[in-house]
Formats: structure tokens, sequence, C-alpha cells
């Protein structure tokens, strides 16, 4: 009779025990999700909020908008890319382009990543063309 | 009985236990799927304010591009008045060089109805633009109040557009009014306008160039000497007069045009603008008068018999008739887009046209 209450009283314990420890580990889990769920929120708006950032300088949006017609000097290029890695908290790699068209590339580890942030971006001659950024971090 | 009673018990538990994991997993499966669509939302909501802020950072180029752009096609087709077709046939915009001069009749628009195309065209623009951003972001844009004001020297222009950003399960709907100041750009037209009114339309520098070159036409084409038999020079009419001159003066069209062409450049030289002028035709008109100087013997050549032989003066005079295309443009230029050549490429503000004068 004894016997037979602890045996019982044993199998509850485990199971008890193992209960608890899969909650356990389920509200890990959950908290990694909301985790990560936080971080591809901030992730992915980051590099989109960086665009924006970039744009309000009023000399920054002009010269991108007509760097087709005048080309960006390799000094304007640079202070992008220092505004950049301020704003991303340096990246390993950094590429500014518009549609097709590189403009600011200072390493070339992004080749053929996905683009992380685009942005709409008026130019001359009633079009609208797409502002991208893309970069490692 | 009693381990019956034991393993029945062990059973529930166990049961009990597996239903509570099921439904902790259950609720964690669903919980994560939920928070994963959530985040998912949000994130795209968050991606599509930044889009409408970087279109808000953008409205004042967009107008300034657009302004810049509206000058350009008024300049090109829009400073000739409005019946233009009524009379000349075809639509002022479908021709390279419209008419601007007819002799003494002119085609410019008055400077109010041409700032009014200005205003139009601009509008026009903006809203390609606008269409242009909802084919590509499905952001739709609306312009509201457009006005193009003068305020003394100054011009500015102001909009207002309501943005609308769509999905199945959100709307963002912002509101930008923006005023800009075009006072540059305007002043740069107007000098451009000004110039051509008084060149063209107050006065007429191709019929003022014609004058003085048809003035300076040399004395070897305004007045021949040619010895003639005298039945000849009964019988002189204007072919032959004709002859006689393009014999004589071979050059006297390219005289002319030269000649043209150096009036027109000194007359149009400025400093702040640029142009280029062809002349196509030149139609040279002339009457003639001969007059019988002296009976020449020593003529080498036969004449009838009884024809004397004469030293014969024939005294033309000149009008001529003269088409040229101008072009004048700014000196500086702008990313420009250019209908017929479909490409954007900077280019200075221009006016083209052309004139028929005569003298």
């Amino acid at each position: 009779m004894r016997a037979g209450i602890f045996a019982v009283g044993g199998l509850v314990a485990i199971a008890a025990v193992a209960l608890l420890f899969s909650t356990s580990l389920i509200l890990l889990n959950q908290k990694s999700t909301i985790n990560t769920n936080l971080n591809m929120l901030f992730d992915t708006n980051e590099g989109y909020r960086a665009l924006v950032t970039l744009l309000y300088l009023e000399k920054t949006y002009l010269s991108l908008s007509l760097s087709d017609y005048y080309p960006l000097s390799e000094e304007y290029k640079e202070f992008l890319a220092e505004e950049l890695n301020r704003t991303l908290y340096l990246p390993q790699c950094l590429n500014v382009t518009k549609e097709d068209k590189n403009l600011v590339e200072f390493w070339d580890l992004c080749k053929g990543k996905l683009k992380a942030a685009v942005v709409p971006l008026f130019v001359p001659g009633m079009k609208v063309e797409s502002l991208y950024i893309n970069y490692i971090r | 009985m009693r381990y019956l009673k034991g393993l029945i018990g062990l059973i529930i538990v166990m049961i009990l236990a597996l239903t509570y994991l099921a439904t902790l997993i259950s609720l964690h499966i669903a919980s994560t799927t939920y928070s994963i669509k959530t985040t998912s939302k949000s994130d795209r909501i968050l991606k599509a304010a930044d889009q409408i802020e970087a279109i808000k950072i953008g409205i004042r180029f967009l107008l300034n591009y657009s302004f810049l752009q509206g000058l350009y096609e008024t300049a090109r087709h829009g400073i000739f008045v409005e019946n233009y077709e009524d009379i000349f046939g075809v639509p002022a915009e479908f021709e390279e060089y419209p008419i601007l001069r007819l002799y003494s009749a002119t085609y410019l628009e008055d400077v109010l109805k041409v700032i009014s195309k200005i205003r139009k065209t601009t509008n026009d623009v903006i809203k390609k633009y606008l269409k242009e951003l909802k084919n590509k972001y499905e952001i739709k844009m609306e312009i509201g109040e457009f006005i193009l004001k003068e305020d003394g020297n100054k011009h500015e222009i102001e909009a207002s557009l309501d943005i609308e950003y769509q999905t199945d399960y959100f709307l963002i709907k912002d509101f930008v009014k923006e005023r800009i100041d075009v006072t540059k750009h305007m002043a740069t037209f107007l000098n451009l306008f000004s110039y051509v009114k008084n060149k063209f339309v107050d006065n007429d520098i191709l019929s003022s160039a014609i004058s003085n070159a048809l003035g300076m036409i040399p004395e070897n084409c305004s007045s021949i000497s040619v010895e003639i038999c005298e039945d000849e020079y009964y019988s002189l009419d204007f072919e032959k007069a004709s002859n006689i001159l393009f014999n004589y003066c071979p050059d006297i069209i390219e005289y002319l045009n030269t000649s043209i062409s150096n009036k027109l450049f000194s007359s149009l030289q400025t400093n702040f603008l640029d142009f280029s002028f062809f002349i196509t035709n030149i139609s040279l008109n002339y009457t003639y008068s001969a007059e019988k100087k002296e009976e020449k013997e020593d003529l080498n050549r036969e004449c009838r018999e009884g024809s004397k032989k004469v030293l014969v003066e024939i005294k033309y005079n000149y009008s001529a008739e003269v088409t040229a295309l101008f072009n004048i443009t700014s000196r500086d230029v702008y990313p420009l887009y250019e209908k017929k050549e479909k490409v954007t490429q900077l280019r200075p503000l221009t006016f083209s046209f052309s004139v028929i004068s005569r003298s």
C-alpha cells in the first residue's frame, strides 16, 4: 500500500518537474521570440530611419537627387558614409544605390545581399526613383 | 484492485499533464504566430511612415523640379498667341520653330497669359510626378491648392498636398503645405521673355539687319556697266538683267547672308544670355533701270548690221525677304525633360522661334 503511494507520488513529482521544465522552456522561447521580433522591428526599420535622417539634410537630398547630372564628389561620399556609420552604428558594409546605380559603396561585402531599405526620391524629369540602402551589422 | 486504482490514477495524472502541455504548446504556437504577424504588420506600418516622411521631405524638390519643367515647356511652346493654330493651321507645339513675327504681325503672347501658362504647366507636371509615385509606391497623393504668386519682385509657389498610404489593414493620411521661393528661376525666364519681346516684337532686328545689308551692297552689285549691242539694250528685260547681275555679282546672296548674320550677331549680343540663329532663306527682289552711256567702237564682239556697240549702265534697286530661326537661351542649365527626345539632361531655358522679315 505504502509502496504504491510512493510510486504514484514519485510519478506525479516527475510529471510535475517535467511540466515545470517544459513550461520554462516555452516561456524562455516566448521571450526569445519577442526579442527576435523587437530586433526585427528595430533592424529592418533602422535602414529606413537612416535614409530619412540623411534626406533631412537639404544638400543631401539635392545631391542624391541630381547625382545623374552632377556626380557626387569623393569628399561628399565620405561625408555620407560617416553620417551613415554614425546612424547605423558602424556597419560591416554599406551601399547606397539609386535605382541600380551605386552612389556610395565602401565595402563590397554587401554584394548580392538584399537591400535593407528603400524610400522614394523625386528626381528631375517627372520621375520618382528608389533610393536604397544596404548594410550588414 | 489496489494496483488498478493506482494505474488509473497514474493515467489520469499523465492525461492531465499531457493536456496541460498540449494547451501550453498550442498557446505558444498561437502567440508566436500572432506575434510574428503583428511584428510584420508593425514593420510595414513603420516602413510606410518612413516612406511618407521621405516623400514629405522631397516635396520642396518636387515643386522646384516641376516649376523648372513648367518654365521650360512654356518657353518652348507657350509664349505664342492662343489662336496660333487658327492663324497658321498648326499648333505652336507641333512646330520646332513657331513663327514669332511675319513682317509686321507678331505672335508673342501677353506676359500675364504666359505666367498663367507657367502655372498650369507646372501643375500638370506635379500631377505627372504624383502619378509616377502611385505607380511605383502605391502612395496616393493629390494636389489641392496650387498658387504661383508675385510679391513685388519675389515669386513663390505654394502647394498643398494630401498623402494617403492605404493597405488592407492600415491607412496613413497626411497633409502637407509647402511654399518655395522661385524668384531666381522666374527672373531668368522673364528676362529672356523681355529680351525676345524687345528685339523681335517691339523692334524688328531682322528687318534692320536686312536694311543695313542692302544699304551696304558693294557698288559692283548695285550698278553694273556692260558693253552690249544697241539692239540688246533695247530688248533688255528682267531675265537678261538678272543674268547680267549674277554674272557680274555671283556672290550677292552669300554677301547678304554674311552681312545680315554679322548685324544680327551684334544686335543680339548681351552678357546675360546665349543665342544662336540660322538664316534659312533669303529671297532677293530687285528692280533695274538701264541707261545708255556711250558708244563703244572697240567692243570685242560683232553686232548686227545697223546696231551700234554701246556701254550701258544697269542700276539695281534691291529689297529682300529673309527667314531666320532663333534660339535664345539662358546661361544657366537645369536638368530638364524634352518630350521629343524623351531624355532628361542639363539644358538651358530656350525660346525657339522663327522670324520672317523684309526690307
